[in-house]
């Protein structure tokens, strides 16, 4: 899949679930998500590695432990109304505010699962490659971006060092002192980095051109038709049902 | 394919009005090869920066540069620039990629690339699938990329800024027959920056000398007698150490690695004794920066025992505080930036210090280290503005002036001009007079004949 189709994806997905407060359509659309996403991404490999390396589990705990989380601060803290079952300060559970918990821990599930798993399956450079030749974003901003992701890679590699090196001084290993070190080393390479890019041509007024083609398929496009089904029917059959509850209300 | 170099009066003015040389003249036939000395500092990395049409600076040039009749910033992409720093000059994360950057740059179209892709990466010899990954090549490898990034764009004109500065003896060498070939076989017209000129040995035919007059221009004197290869035979054996002294320093069965990874070296017995000076030797990535961490008590052992003689703190060093370390082990890093502290030179060498000696006694400390470095000048200077020498030179005053029983370096001559690397060879001696251990990392052949007693080979 292409990343930008990915994007566009979880934008559409997403959007309705922004509008509404209701568990229904929520559901809909985590169920239906849940049994397209499989087949989208069907054949891709998974270089997310390169962007958290070995921390998909921690992502999916993320996304699982903030959707419990929000749902329980709703719980005990939405406006109170129908039965109340427990009272503790401000604190109130009632049957409004089980039903809100609810439909908040189902409606962050269904925003975050997309986009974590598309995400995961993106590589910085393809996604690169399509913001530039599909989304008409600026090449100095793209390939800055991607250039500035390796300075910070390098930054961690110093900021060991630089701790390491305080210990041996006799100072504690951490504390506000280390910034200073790594800005400079940073900067330093920065720089280096950006001679070395323009020296190689970069941002010359020459129109650039890719080495990789960004391609669009079938399968892209069917994945937005796919995204705005999901977004009418679990839109529609919300409010079909009455269940629709507008956010600004 | 190849450029002509003409230099008049050119020279680089600073922002705050002062001058990065003076003024400089000198030409290059189309597909001379020369080498350009000069100490740190003296203007050799803005001159090659103007060579090649980048601004790495603010500030003004004035005089005349050209390349093949032009002004090299209208032929930015057919002049090669490849820098010292291994680790910050690719730009994307898989080496094909990366070649292909350039190729992006200057409007090649899409299906040329891979060939041109293949013929710069096979030219330096680096035999690797397009989607190997940037982050697993070593510093050596890095370079020849780096090199493999300018050649794909088919220079005339190949500037090496201290292109092996950072490399170990084999990676410097493989850097240096992959421009001898490729400037043979395109007939390049090369400018190459380094402190060891015999590596360029057979690669260049002349010698261009900067310094504060201007530029000295040479034919490459004879070659130097063969000292070297015979040096290199005979320190790859472990000397016996003479001296019958109780070790200051002593390893047993040392395993090192880095936390949560393997070991990299096993069964280490190591001793250092108080006046002698250990170099630890070795291709990049056998273990020796691990070793010397683990001998600082920086990073824990993966197995065995490291102990200092009494009167030292009780238990391993990496259990010490960082206080107890500091008093006993210091500790000098390969790059000098990571352990800077203080604001000013001054402050920075008394840093250790604080709290601990009187007032008067802490600022004799720190002014005798000042001048025994050769630093009393800089003293109200930012660390961070010195030159690649002073802050070579501030990084051992900043672990000596704890006089700590233990030395330990970890390249401490990388990038250095000859002028700091003597001064080097001489502080190295006084401190082995003083009496201190020392455990030197070092790929440095030269320097190991001039100061070390013994030697330690890692092999992978």
């Amino acid at each position: 899949m292409n990343p930008l189709s990915k994007l566009l994806f979880v934008i559409i997905v997403g959007t309705p679930l922004l509008l509404t407060l209701d568990w229904v359509s929520a559901t809909l659309t985590l169920v239906l998500e849940a049994s397209v996403l499989p087949f989208l991404l069907r054949g891709t490999r998974l270089p997310g590695r390169r962007i958290v390396p070995g921390r998909r589990v921690a992502l999916g705990l993320v996304v699982v432990v903030g959707a419990v989380m929000s749902g329980v601060v709703t719980l005990l803290y939405a406006s109170p109304s129908g039965r109340v079952w427990f009272e503790f300060g401000p604190a109130t559970i009632s049957d409004n505010s089980i039903e809100l918990a609810v439909a908040t821990t189902i409606r962050i599930a269904a925003l975050c699962v997309p986009a974590v798993v598309l995400f995961a399956t993106t590589d910085i450079t393809d996604f690169a490659d399509a913001l530039a030749q599909h989304a008409r974003a600026p090449e100095r901003f793209v390939v800055g971006a991607l250039a500035g992701m390796r300075t910070l890679q390098l930054a961690s590699a110093d900021l060991a060092f630089v701790r390491r090196a305080r210990r041996a001084r006799g100072l504690s290993a951490g504390g506000i002192r280390v910034v200073m070190p790594l800005l400079v080393l940073s900067l330093r390479r920065a720089e280096t980095l950006s001679l070395a890019m323009e020296a190689r041509g970069f941002d010359s007024g020459q129109v650039r051109t890719h080495y990789r083609t960004s391609v669009f398929t079938d399968r892209d496009r069917f994945s937005l038709v796919l995204a705005g089904v999901i977004a009418v029917v679990s839109t529609g059959v919300s409010i079909a049902i009455g269940a629709w509850s507008f956010v600004i209300n | 394919m190849t450029a002509s170099v003409v230099v008049k009066n050119w020279r680089w003015m600073h922002d705050d009005g002062t001058f990065a040389t003076a003024p400089l003249s000198f030409a290059l036939k189309p597909g001379e090869r020369v080498i350009l000395r000069g100490r740190s500092g003296a203007g050799k990395s803005t001159l090659l920066a103007a060579l090649a049409g980048v601004t790495g600076q603010s500030g003004q040039q004035s005089g005349e540069l050209l390349v093949n009749g032009r002004n090299p910033q209208d032929a930015r992409g057919q002049i090669g620039l490849v820098l010292q720093d291994p680790y910050s000059q690719a730009v994307m994360e898989r080496i094909g990629d990366d070649v292909a950057f350039g190729l992006e740059n200057t409007g090649v179209a899409p299906g040329d690339m891979n060939a041109l892709i293949t013929d710069a990466l096979a030219a330096v010899g680096l035999g690797l699938p397009f989607d190997h990954p940037t982050d697993a090549l070593s510093g050596g490898e890095r370079q020849r990329l780096a090199l493999a990034g300018v050649l794909a764009l088919r220079p005339n004109l190949l500037l090496l800024d201290e292109p092996t500065a950072n490399l170990d003896p084999m990676g410097a060498r493989l850097v240096c027959d992959a421009v001898a070939r490729v400037a043979q076989e395109h007939n390049l017209t090369l400018i190459v920056v380094d402190h060891n000129p015999d590596l360029w040995q057979g690669v260049v035919t002349r010698e261009l000398l900067l310094d504060a007059r201007g530029m000295t221009d040479s034919p490459l004197a004879a070659p130097a007698p063969a000292t070297v290869s015979a040096g290199r035979a005979t320190s790859r054996a472990l000397k016996p150490t003479e001296s019958k002294r109780t070790p200051l320093l002593r390893a047993r069965n040392l395993a090192v690695g880095y936390p949560n990874a393997r070991a990299v070296q096993v069964d280490l017995d190591i001793d250092v004794a108080a006046g002698e000076i250990l170099a630890v030797t070795g291709a990049n990535g056998v273990g020796k920066s691990t070793l010397a961490l683990t001998l600082g008590g920086l990073i824990p052992p993966v197995a065995g025992d490291v102990s200092v003689a009494a009167p030292a703190p009780d238990g391993p060093p990496h259990n010490w505080s960082s206080r107890d370390l500091a008093l006993h082990i210091g500790s000098v890093f390969q790059a000098p930036e990571h352990q800077f502290i203080g604001s000013t030179v001054r402050k920075d060498v008394g840093f250790g210090l604080r709290g601990r000696s009187h007032r008067a006694q802490l600022s004799a400390q720190v002014e005798a280290t000042l001048t025994e470095f050769n630093l009393a000048a800089q003293h109200e200077q930012n660390p961070f503005t010195l030159s690649g020498g002073e802050k070579r030179r501030l990084s051992i005053a900043d672990a000596v002036v704890m006089r700590p029983r233990i030395l330990i370096f970890d390249e401490p001559t990388f990038g250095q001009d000859d002028v700091t690397r003597n001064d080097l060879v001489t502080s190295f001696r006084r401190l082995r007079d003083a009496g201190h251990a020392i455990v030197v990392v070092t790929h440095d052949e030269r320097f190991i004949t001039e100061v070390a007693d013994s030697q330690l080979e890692l092999t992978a």
